[in-house]
């Protein structure tokens, strides 16, 4: 018995940090499957279309009984409607969230939360807003600010140093001035204007690969370190460097190109497929990425800028915010 | 229509890293921000722990074994001290005797062992793992009993194996504050957090070693050499780590639960 | 003599075990706190290349129908989408479902293999002849793949290097016992860490065989799978990687699997991987060693991952030899506590996750109380050694008798699939 109660003992001690486990085996209370949501697919458009979905079903639901609360953006919101035009005034504040069928403006310093515009949504210079969301065309003045997100069905135009949160996106054109900031865009295209020219020439090490001016490439080119490839090339098929790339101004790449550490791409230069860059990434002026038939996509692991006149059909993505060269 | 004036605190934010925080990533993107600190405080509690019982691990162990002499001997168990030395410390080693195995016994007791793996081996209902477990305790058993059979005695005696449980208590004490150190640098435990964790581990592992040195002798005192090294190799320094898991584990879901209820406790990829 | 040639061999182990113990700690470090290297999903296409889909499937009636319901309500085009599923000797209902799909969907193409070799490899081999497109994505018959999860792999393959792709195995059946349970675990830690990990270090991570895809052109040039390998997804890896190709993992292509619910269920399974891994590992490490393209730190990391399922019986002979030094009276302290370490954290064969790795794949999972099993890993130790190491005397009796594995299934639940948190 003594024997006994010294064991007892001894596995008290060893089972007292187990026990936690032990209830959690016999009463479970973590042990459903992680929740994969298959019905993820990516989309540009997701924040836009399905804060559209959630709006229609509230105003289905209430009966366009005005004000509601609602959560949106997971936060209890007041909604407020207007038939037609809203309009907010120059420094005004506005709290709810604005759902308009027509039309939205917002004078200048107004603040938002968000807004709705079945129709168009106009922005004065240093608005700042949440989200904002129209089926129609949307016009951004300078040096607005979004905190998430924009999205519009029609045209997007952004004014001179605005920043335009995580994501802004269209179905149509995103025009970017000059000194604007990004996340994520997506547009058809997505277009920088005006602005000085990127100038700089990127760098790569002493023992880069070369492609000589004007060279032709008929395969995929893989390169073990830094590729400099010169300026009028023509590439058939993708692109990939280890190390640092640099493509040479009017070159064309048929296929995507992949760049392990920083990239610069000159002007002129034309890509058909998507341009991976895991390092900081410059467009220079007049770089075409995709086309009106192929959306392709740009993705930049640090730093993005665009220089002037840059197209891009399709989404633009970076991991700190892009920008469009002031 | 003119919107109502909102409150102060309602406008949007103006700092532009927020807008990224603000959503919880999905756990494939999600990183932490790298930090020095929760590897330096892992670090500096790990090594002032390792000095702390570089000094005073002998007098800790003297008194542990100490207490469980006094207590062994208030239960009627036939134990006593003796002097031993480790890592140039005096320290003191527990001594009892154990009963000699006669040859039919051990004979008995490898008959036993293997009826117990068939049995353990032909019976389904208990889950696998338990079985083998129980599998691989009788043939530790089966094995020793077999070797004692042969040449006679083990390579431990009685008082060999109080030294050498003595000297295991405290290389674990000296192992487990670099290995939980190691663990918890990777996680953004607080500084506090990291040590708590740190000392919580190694002063558990006093008392568990504490009580095993006194339920060994004890229960080696009544059954002989035989469960010798099986309490010694599955029962011995095996099982210490289990349970520092086990707060680690504790630990860890702590972390778990206000990293999940605090978004800008992330970053994205 | 005896004596120091034990010690010697204990010292070897837990020199091995070291160097897994510091592998996998930086493993943990670098994907919790060091900067990811970014997959492809973010890459948005609508001129998507057309794919191949290969269901391999043998007695499935059970599973069949959803993981082909899957992959139709997917949100790739039906335009540039064929699903070959091949019912490879299955005696039971499999083949009619597969037939009824062919006549429902133009782009369900089963293939029906009665004669001839019976196994995954093969059933690949026969639908590669069969699959028109040069991207190829293959799934197991239990797995459950969302609406997106084609156009993320498929995005892998824009950069030319890439011959195969993985995304991450998540567990459905959790909440079944507690082997599954322990099951979900381990996957976590071998997924989210350590595949994350060794693609973000451009090192070895490994192709899976069941929610990824490859290069047709590339696999064929490498004569297809080895119709005897047990872990024709392994070797394709190490033979991918010798070749100068490049295997990516894509962590948010996550897809749901039945993990096995039962102790002999999973005891065929791990047996089967760890002969399967083990005959890899004695196929391709001569290659891997000479092999031109891969850098020091990616050898070092194919051969570490190829001899994974070594490890078991290693460390259990480290116990051994352990256990002869006491009975001899001439047992080192500090192998002792070291080894007893090693034991404990290692428990996780399956995916080879060493506890801390485990824990920090389920911080970033959002786990609760879950990881508060995570000591209880250790019940799977001997479970685990047994069946890795009795893999393990199945590869060197194939050698020695020149035998040809059999592929053995593992149980399928009946499609049980459990609520998701």
């Amino acid at each position: 018995m003594l024997l006994l109660s010294v064991v007892v003992v001894f596995a008290a001690v060893f089972a007292l940090p187990l026990l936690p486990g032990f209830l959690e085996i016999v009463r479970p209370r973590d042990c459903k499957a992680l929740n994969v949501d298959q019905g993820y697919v990516r989309d540009p458009h997701f924040f836009g279309e399905s804060s559209r979905a959630k709006i229609r079903s509230y105003l289905q639901e209430t009966h366009g009984q005005m004000p509601f609360l609602a959560r949106f953006l997971s936060r209890r919101s007041e909604f407020a409607f207007a038939d037609a035009r809203i309009e907010i005034k120059d420094g005004q504040t506005a709290r709810n969230v604005l759902l308009a069928e027509e039309c939205i403006v917002f004078g200048d310093g107004a603040r938002v939360l968000d807004a709705y515009s079945a129709g168009t949504m106009l922005l004065g210079n240093g608005v700042a807003a949440r989200t904002l969301l129209c089926d129609g065309p949307m016009s951004l003045g300078e040096d607005c600010r979004i905190d998430r997100w924009i999205d519009a069905r029609g045209d997007i135009t952004v004014g001179h140093g605005s920043v335009l949160g995580s994501s802004a996106t269209t179905a149509q054109r995103l025009e970017l001035s000059a000194g604007v900031r990004f996340g994520r865009a997506f547009g058809l295209p997505v277009v920088t204007l005006s602005g000085a020219s990127t100038g700089l020439p990127g760098q790569t090490r002493a023992n880069a690969e070369v492609v000589a001016d004007g060279a032709q490439v008929d395969g995929d080119l893989i390169a073990r370190r830094d590729l400099r490839i010169g300026d009028g090339c023509r590439i058939r098929g993708s692109v990939k460097a280890h190390g640092a790339l640099v493509i040479g101004s009017g070159s064309a790449i048929a296929g995507n190109v992949i760049a392990r550490a920083d990239a610069w791409v000159g002007d002129s230069v034309t890509v058909g497929g998507h341009l991976f860059c895991e390092g900081d990434l410059r467009l220079g002026d007049g770089t075409r990425i995709g086309n009106a038939v192929r959306h392709k996509s740009v993705y930049c692991g640090k730093h993005l800028e665009l220089g002037n006149g840059v197209r891009i059909f399709g989404w633009v993505v970076t991991e700190p915010l892009g920008r469009a060269i002031a | 229509m003119t919107a109502a004036q909102a409150p102060a605190g309602t406008s949007p934010s103006r700092d532009e890293a927020a807008a990224r925080r603000a959503i919880l990533p999905h756990r494939s993107y999600r990183t932490l921000p790298s930090t020095a600190t929760g590897a330096f405080a892992a670090l500096a509690c790990t090594v002032l722990v390792e000095l702390a019982l570089a000094l005073y691990f002998a007098p800790l162990a003297r008194t542990l074994t100490r207490a469980d002499a006094s207590v062994l001997q208030r239960m009627g168990f036939p134990v006593g001290l003796e002097s031993t030395a480790f890592l140039g410390k005096a320290l003191t080693a527990l001594t009892f005797t154990m009963p000699v195995h006669r040859y039919l016994e051990l004979v008995l007791w490898i008959l036993a062992c293997l009826a117990g793996i068939v049995v353990f081996t032909v019976l389904k209902s208990p889950p696998a793992p338990l079985r083998y477990f129980v599998n691989f305790n009788l043939l530790i058993v089966c094995s020793e009993a077999t070797y004692l059979l042969f040449a006679g005695h083990l390579g431990y005696s009685a008082r060999g194996f109080s030294v050498l449980m003595l000297r295991t208590m405290i290389v674990t004490w000296f192992v487990i504050p670099a290995f939980v150190g190691a663990m918890v640098a990777l996680f953004p435990f607080r500084a506090w957090e990291t040590a708590a964790v740190i000392v919580v581990c190694v002063g558990y592992d006093f008392l568990l070693e504490g009580v095993r040195y006194a339920a060994f002798a004890a229960l080696l005192t009544h059954t002989g050499p035989i469960l010798m090294s099986d309490l010694f190799l599955l029962y011995g320094p095996l099982l210490d780590i289990i349970p520092i898991i086990g707060i680690f584990a504790i630990a860890l879901a702590y972390l778990s639960r206000r990293m999940q209820t605090s978004v800008g406790a992330w970053e994205w990829l | 003599m005896v004596v120091t040639i034990l010690h010697l061999w204990v010292l070897f182990v837990i020199v091995i075990m070291t160097l897994y113990a510091v592998r996998h700690w930086y493993f943990t470090l670098d994907r919790m706190m060091m900067r990811q290297r970014p997959y492809f999903q973010d890459l948005y296409d609508n001129d998507l290349p057309p794919v191949t889909v290969i269901v391999p499937m043998h007695d499935e009636e059970a599973v069949a129908r959803n993981v082909l319901d899957a992959i139709v309500r997917g949100d790739y085009p039906h335009g540039l989408l064929e699903i070959i599923p091949v019912d490879d000797h299955s005696g039971d209902g499999t083949a009619a479902i597969l037939r009824e799909y062919g006549e429902r969907y133009a782009f369900v193409k089963p293939l029906y293999v009665a004669t001839g070799l019976r196994g995954k490899p093969n059933a690949l081999n026969l639908a590669l002849q069969e699959a028109s497109n040069e991207i190829v994505m293959v799934f197991d018959a239990d797995y459950t793949p969302g609406r997106g999860i084609l156009r993320e792999l498929a995005m892998a393959f824009v950069d030319p290097e890439v011959g195969a792709v993985m995304g991450r195995v998540v567990p459905q059946n959790t909440s079944r016992n507690l082997l599954t349970r322990l099951l979900s675990l381990e996957r976590s830690g071998g997924y989210q860490v350590d595949q994350q990990a060794r693609y973000n270090l451009d090192l070895f991570p490994q192709y899976g065989g069941t929610v990824g895809g490859f290069r047709r052109s590339v696999v064929l040039s490498l004569h297809g799978f080895d119709a005897q390998m047990l872990a024709e997804d392994t070797d394709l890896t190490a033979r991918l990687f010798t070749n100068g190709w490049k295997v990516v993992y894509a962590n948010r292509a996550e897809c749901y699997e039945e993990v096995p619910i039962s102790w002999e269920a999973r005891f065929r399974q791990l047996r089967r991987w760890s002969r399967g891994h083990n005959r890899a590992l004695y196929r391709n490490i001569s290659n891997m060693l000479r092999a031109p393209r891969l850098s020091f730190r990616q050898r070092c990391d194919g051969i570490l991952t190829l001899a994974v399922y070594a490890i078991p019986p290693i460390l259990l002979s480290g116990f051994l030899a352990n256990m002869l030094l006491f009975l001899m009276g001439a047992l080192s302290v500090w192998s002792a506590v070291a080894l007893g370490f090693f034991v404990v954290a290692y428990s996780a064969f399956g995916n080879f996750g060493p506890v801390y790795e485990i824990g920090a794949a389920e911080v970033l999972d959002g786990a609760r109380q879950r990881l508060y099993l995570l000591p209880y890993l250790f019940y799977l130790f001997l479970f685990n050694s047994w069946a890795v190491t009795s893999g393990l005397l199945d590869t060197l009796g194939d050698g020695i008798k020149r035998r040809s594995p059999l592929w053995e299934k593992t149980t399928r639940s009946s499609g049980d699939r459990n609520a998701v948190a």
